[in-house]
């Protein structure tokens, strides 16, 4: 099921309704209720695959347990290596098996010794990378005695299948979310106001800005022979607020919807596109997973102890698995690459030190990412490293027009100039909003506080904003495929 | 009575409140859009609208689709005939998935004599969708004939047009322009009429070969062809006489089909079991010739002036249409 489909807005009224009305007294009833609800929402899409997360919640349950239990190094040892085994194993064969098989047979016939590979029919599981991440965290956290382990096993269910979060995040850790399943809930009326906001607002991302870019963009990336340099540039940009819009939608949804149940997840992102370095935009970006490589992969790996050499390898080695955790594909763990290359870089030239930042070192510092973090989608959304390469190389090909003349009239990225440039518009509004927004001056809170009338004006507005404006024949959020 | 009680009683008035207003606003506007959306004359909705307000009848009528709609001429067949002709072909879509514009035009016209359906070589093809539904969305909840095309045609539309306000889902930003046209319309007091070129459209376009042999799965179906001829049965009942056009297909564009010749045998046996007259370009010269076409399935209008003709004649020949009978 997913958040922009019918069968998402009967589903949130009834579980909230037996959530907050029926089940009010019960807090083991209302974490049964989510589990239930959560199994519902994944199976909606293949029932097939709750079994891989039912062997998740099961496995790391157990060693969670366990781990609590022993005391000796090596046998605590094994079992995270069994949890890492288990979950780890279920994420590499569903999502990297083709794209290792693939890779090794072309590298064995690019060395002259052709091979047959056995490639499997494999459906990726949505959000697998996800509730893999989630759980993991929760292992590895208590092999490492942060967090004390639940004996709860329907708290701990519900913290791995949480649906507002399952299939797109953020990546929740279970110091911040465990504990909420085991707490008592209060029904706030401002929880409400707050969540619901959320919800329009991440809605109206998704489908009037996102969904609406991604028409333009797809036209470039997927014919890159048939445009030029100036649409390649034009075309990134717009998929970097595609991405954005997509993503940051997604995460506004299940902030806004898990806050109406009466949890709070993390912020996952806070104005990317404002960043001033790439250090800076990786606090901005997709917070739950950063922290998430930072914490597991980057520190463990020796962070920025150690020699140059050593501070190099570990960042290039985050990003890059970074990469790869976001697909398997070669384009993805360039554009990973990309990002570890210049985090070096600025690394190592203080390029982005905000100490010495004055107004004008900001904006260069902001244009500055942002078109390194455009050269990097590039990569990110190419079909494939061949198309990626000559987006690349053709980026200083410009010619004066944007329009292209087909026999519909000229065309700007497949659509009439109006709606390329309604596109660019919505991207405009956006980018104010997201200032208002970073400086403090647009909460929800400062919603809350305005009188009912503005309140409903302004939640009629969004409302209507996304039935007419909105675009419902494209469902998918990008991030599902990861 | 606790806190939690007071939080929950204020969240149902004011949710509940602002659920029924909210309700009503979206179906006050839905109902507005709508009823402007019928009163556009613009392009495929303003076609759609002409005939389901029963604002154009004519002695002989076009259906089919863009092949059919640029492929033929109504003016100069109008003139050759010395009768009046309606282009009512909708682009993307064949005669059947807009049967109910069939349907509707025989339950009230008094002048028609002659259907003309405009066979491309999409036709007979299968596919479960239709192209751009907001085209006929203001009529949908008013028009049966809409929905048991859509039953057949569009088995998953049709089941989500039961969701109550999924015309907003189905609206397109072409559909809000076609609203903004009706807007014009009602304040402007403008009736619905045909448009100059009685429904034509033409294109003084050059030849670019589109195909590329991409649609090489085209094979066509004995169950849509026989959709035609329910069709066929449809105008016969209305005192119309059906008549089939193979629409030209430029020889790039046949080479989409396994069989081109199978196709063309399928329309001349779906055709002869209904007793219905066809003229049969698919091997005409004009093929060739790609300074007919402006692609390979639709010509161009110096190759709409050469087909229209060629009908019209055949269509004089054959004595089908008799004015002032």
């Amino acid at each position: 099921m997913i958040f922009n489909s019918i069968e998402f807005l009967i589903f949130l009224p009834i579980v909230f309704l037996l959530y907050w009305f029926v089940f009010d007294k019960n807090r083991k009833a209302q974490n049964i209720l989510i589990v239930v609800a959560s199994y519902v929402f994944y199976g909606w899409w293949d029932w097939r695959f709750l079994s891989l997360i039912v062997i998740s919640t099961l496995v790391d349950y157990f060693i969670g347990l366990s781990l609590a239990n022993q005391d000796q190094q090596k046998k605590r040892k094994r079992l995270l290596s069994l949890s890492l085994a288990v979950n780890l194993g279920l994420l590499g064969f569903f999502k990297y098996f083709n794209f290792f098989v693939d890779s090794f047979t072309k590298a064995f016939t690019f060395a002259g010794v052709p091979i047959d590979s056995p490639t499997l029919k494999i459906v990726l599981p949505v959000g697998i990378s996800f509730y893999t991440f989630q759980t993991l965290s929760y292992t590895i956290d208590v092999y490492k005695r942060r967090q004390v382990p639940t004996n709860d096993f329907i708290s701990f269910a519900a913290f791995v299948c949480f649906f507002p979060q399952l299939v797109a995040g953020p990546i929740e850790r279970a110091q911040n979310l465990i504990h909420q399943f085991t707490a008592e809930r209060r029904f706030k009326y401002v929880d409400m106001q707050f969540g619901f906001i959320r919800v329009l607002w991440g809605m109206f991302k998704k489908v009037v800005i996102a969904d609406r870019l991604a028409v333009q963009v797809d036209t470039v990336f997927n014919n890159p022979e048939l445009f030029h340099g100036q649409h390649y540039i034009v075309a990134s940009v717009l998929f970097a607020f595609q991405i954005y819009c997509d993503f940051s939608g997604y995460s506004d949804i299940a902030i806004g919807t898990s806050r109406m149940l009466g949890f709070r997840l993390m912020e996952n992102f806070r104005s990317p596109y404002f960043a001033v370095s790439l250090k800076d935009f990786w606090r901005r970006w997709h917070i739950s997973l950063s922290t998430w490589f930072k914490d597991y992969v980057y520190i463990p790996l020796g962070g920025s102890r150690g020699t140059a050499f050593i501070v190099i390898r570990n960042l290039l080695i985050t990003f890059l698995v970074s990469g790869l955790w976001h697909g398997a594909s070669w384009t993805f763990v360039i554009w990973g690459g990309i990002h570890g290359l210049f985090l070096v870089i600025e690394n190592y030239t203080g390029i982005g030190n905000k100490s010495n930042s004055t107004n004008w070192r900001t904006i260069l510092g902001m244009t500055r990412t942002f078109i390194i973090v455009c050269v990097a989608w590039i990569f990110f959304r190419a079909n494939t490293v061949g198309d990626a390469f000559y987006i690349v190389g053709h980026l200083f090909d410009v010619q004066p027009s944007l329009g292209v003349v087909s026999s519909s009239g000229t065309l700007y990225f497949g659509e009439p100039l109006w709606r390329f440039g309604a596109g660019v518009l919505s991207i405009g509004i956006l980018v104010l909003i997201e200032y208002f927004i970073g400086k403090g001056l647009l909460t929800e809170r400062f919603i809350v506080r305005k009188p009912l009338l503005v309140r409903w004006a302004i939640y009629l507005t969004l409302i209507f904003s996304i039935l007419v404006f909105g675009r419902f024949e494209v469902n998918q959020f990008i991030y599902f495929q990861f | 009575m606790g806190k939690q009680s007071i939080e929950k009683r204020k969240w149902i008035r004011n949710g509940m409140s602002f659920l029924i207003v909210s309700l009503i606003l979206v179906k006050a506007f839905e109902y507005t859009h709508l009823y402007l959306a019928r009163h556009s004359n613009q392009n495929q909705t303003g076609k759609i609208n002409l005939i389901m307000a029963h604002k154009v009848d004519a002695d002989l009528m076009i259906f089919g689709s863009s092949v059919s709609e640029v492929g033929i001429t109504s003016n100069l067949l109008a003139e050759a005939l010395n009768v009046e002709v309606y282009n009512a072909s909708i682009d993307g879509t064949s005669a059947v998935k807009s049967g109910y514009l069939v349907d509707e035009y025989i339950g009230y016209t008094n002048r028609c004599k002659v259907a003309l359906f405009g066979l491309s070589a999409f036709a007979l093809s299968s596919n479960d969708q239709v192209t751009q539904p907001s085209r006929f969305l203001a009529h949908y909840n008013r028009n049966e004939h809409v929905r048991n095309t859509m039953r057949t045609e569009a088995k998953e539309l049709y089941a989500d047009m039961r969701i109550p306000f999924y015309s907003y889902a189905v609206a397109t930003s072409d559909y809000y322009k076609n609203v903004a046209f009706g807007l014009k319309n009602v304040m402007r007091g403008v009736e619905l009429a045909p448009d100059n070129e009685n429904g034509s459209i033409l294109h003084d376009a050059e030849y670019v070969n589109t195909d590329d042999g991409r649609d090489a799965r085209l094979e066509p179906q004995w169950n849509i062809a026989e959709k035609y001829q329910n069709l066929f049965k449809t105008v016969k009942a209305g005192n119309v006489l059906p008549v089939a056009v193979i629409m030209p297909l430029h020889r790039n564009g046949q080479k989409a089909y396994r069989d081109y010749s199978e196709y063309v045998n399928m329309v001349r046996r779906m055709c002869s079991e209904s007793d219905v007259s066809v003229l049969d370009f698919s091997n005409h010269e004009l093929c060739d010739q790609s300074e007919y076409f402006y692609n390979n399935g639709h010509l161009n209008i110096q190759g709409a002036e050469i087909i229209t003709k060629i009908i019209a004649d055949s269509l004089t020949f054959n004595q089908v249409l008799k004015v002032g009978q």
